[in-house]
């Protein structure tokens, strides 16, 4: 059976370890590279050391920085009084991108997940907690977290601990897509949207 | 493609490329099946929905070479009593896992599936989960006759006598004169979680009467969950007792088993 040379073997075995990619298309992404000479290889190679290089976590929100703290907890015209906690960094563009919300944000990095034994301690929940503390600004925390069981549970878990701590505890709205038809909603959906919904003015 | 439509239960759920995602079920007739879900990770899907774990469901499915497919879902209770309550997710999560540990794939198996629906029923109308909990312990173990003894001696066959201690690898309660025939420096061993069977030396857990009781109801209470509960000494070393069950009849430590027993120590809303 023919192999590749030793080189493209090992770069088709690193190609692959990244998330998404399989067998061929570690392979068609090797050739490529190869193929494609030396200028493109290294203005990889330069973008991928400028990233692990410049690219950090905010101590303060967790989200990924090139400065700390990052330029949404800098934002001075930033709301100080809410927080959005989320998921993962990928979160917080989501919601920047759908534009509306002016405040700070709080990135868990991980759900909790019993079946992967992943539990509250393994999240920044002790980070969140200590921008609750005494003195803090914050009036509102948003639980952002995805609406599939580890969301809820890491959001029940989030509700529970910040029950005694004097802020509104919020959670984003579930239900039917913008768009969609009434009658492919799926149970679940249209269950939880009729408990949730709410009065028109 | 050969459809076939069966009851189940969602089990647990990994991602599965961008936008699919792999449900283990577990069937009376087809025992666990794994499935992929098509497209269950974009937003405007039917089927993500309703295939999210604890979910009991009917599922029409198509037979693949490795995994099957997910074609249409039809929800009969997504038990929203057990995911509005942190204490309990995390409990439905374990006995899932267990339950996925202890049944054969592709294998029909009703009493199972009866017994694990009616175990996640119990957990969402039980205010303590810890008796749904402990009580689907033993009932997996005893199905896959996997439960040590605990009403005679493992090492002598007789009676229970106190001072008693418990050991899964010694096979189950050993009498308090199999334990006092031993020297002293034995005992303190046993104490310290340690007993030696010739030149063997097995973990032991010093037990009460009260322990042995509680699992003997548990043992004997068949689909019906009892109504009983337990606290402080009994309830830690039921909970040691059947940790040490579990762990060696897997020959593992489950992955959710921490995060449950530091939910399991006292008794829920207390």
């Amino acid at each position: 059976m023919p192999v590749f040379p030793d080189a493209i073997q090992s770069l088709v075995d690193e190609l692959r370890k990244l998330p998404g990619i399989g067998p061929k298309s570690a392979q068609r992404l090797a050739f490529h590279l190869i193929v494609a000479g030396k200028p493109a290889i290294n203005k990889l190679i330069s973008s991928l050391e400028e990233a692990r290089d410049r690219v950090g976590y905010c101590s303060v929100c967790g989200n990924l920085t090139e400065s700390d703290p990052c330029p949404i907890c800098q934002d001075s015209k930033r709301d100080r009084t809410l927080i959005c906690v989320v998921g993962y960094p990928k979160d917080v563009l989501a919601i920047e991108r759908a534009g509306g919300y002016r405040g700070l944000y709080h990135v868990l990095h991980g759900y909790i997940e019993p079946l992967k034994g992943v539990g509250p301690e393994d999240l920044r929940t002790k980070e969140l907690l200590a921008r609750l503390g005494p003195g803090s600004p914050v009036k509102e925390v948003i639980l952002a977290t995805n609406p599939d069981v580890d969301g809820e549970t890491t959001a029940l878990y989030l509700a529970k601990v910040l029950k005694p701590l004097e802020v509104r505890v919020t959670r984003l709205a579930r239900g039917l897509p913008f768009g969609a038809d009434l009658d492919y909603a799926d149970e679940v959906t249209l269950a939880r949207s009729l408990e949730g919904r709410r009065e028109v003015t | 493609m050969s459809l076939y439509q069966t009851e189940g239960i969602v089990l647990s759920q990994t991602p599965l490329g961008e936008n699919d995602k792999i449900i283990t079920l577990l069937s009376p007739e087809e025992g666990l099946v794994r499935a992929v879900v098509k497209g269950a990770r974009k937003p405007k899907s039917r089927l993500s929905a309703v295939t999210q774990p604890f979910t009991r469901a009917s599922f029409q499915l198509s037979r693949g070479k490795s995994l099957d497919r997910v074609i249409q879902v039809s929800l009969k209770t997504s038990h929203p009593g057990i995911l509005s309550d942190y204490a309990k997710v995390v409990c439905a999560s374990y006995v899932s896992e267990l339950v996925a540990e202890l049944s054969p794939e592709k294998q029909q198996n009703r009493e199972q599936f009866w017994f694990f629906s009616s175990v996640l029923d119990h957990l969402e109308q039980r205010e303590d989960p810890w008796v749904v909990v402990k009580w689907t312990e033993v009932g997996l173990l005893l199905r896959a006759g996997l439960l040590p003894s605990f009403d005679e001696c493992a090492l002598c066959g007789g009676e229970i006598v106190q001072p008693a201690y418990f050991s899964a690898e010694a096979g189950g309660a050993v009498c308090g004169k199999c334990g006092q025939a031993k020297d002293a420096a034995d005992w303190a061993g046993v104490q310290a979680g340690n007993l030696a069977l010739g030149e063997q030396t097995v973990r032991a857990i010093p037990v009460s009467p009260g322990t042995l009781k509680t699992l003997e109801i548990l043992r004997d209470s068949g689909n019906q969950c009892p109504n009983l509960t337990a606290k402080g000494q009994v309830r830690q070393e039921v909970n040691d007792v059947l940790q040490q069950c579990v762990d060696h009849a897997l020959g593992k430590r489950l992955k959710s088993s921490l995060l449950v027993g530091s939910i399991l120590v006292s008794p829920h809303r207390e």
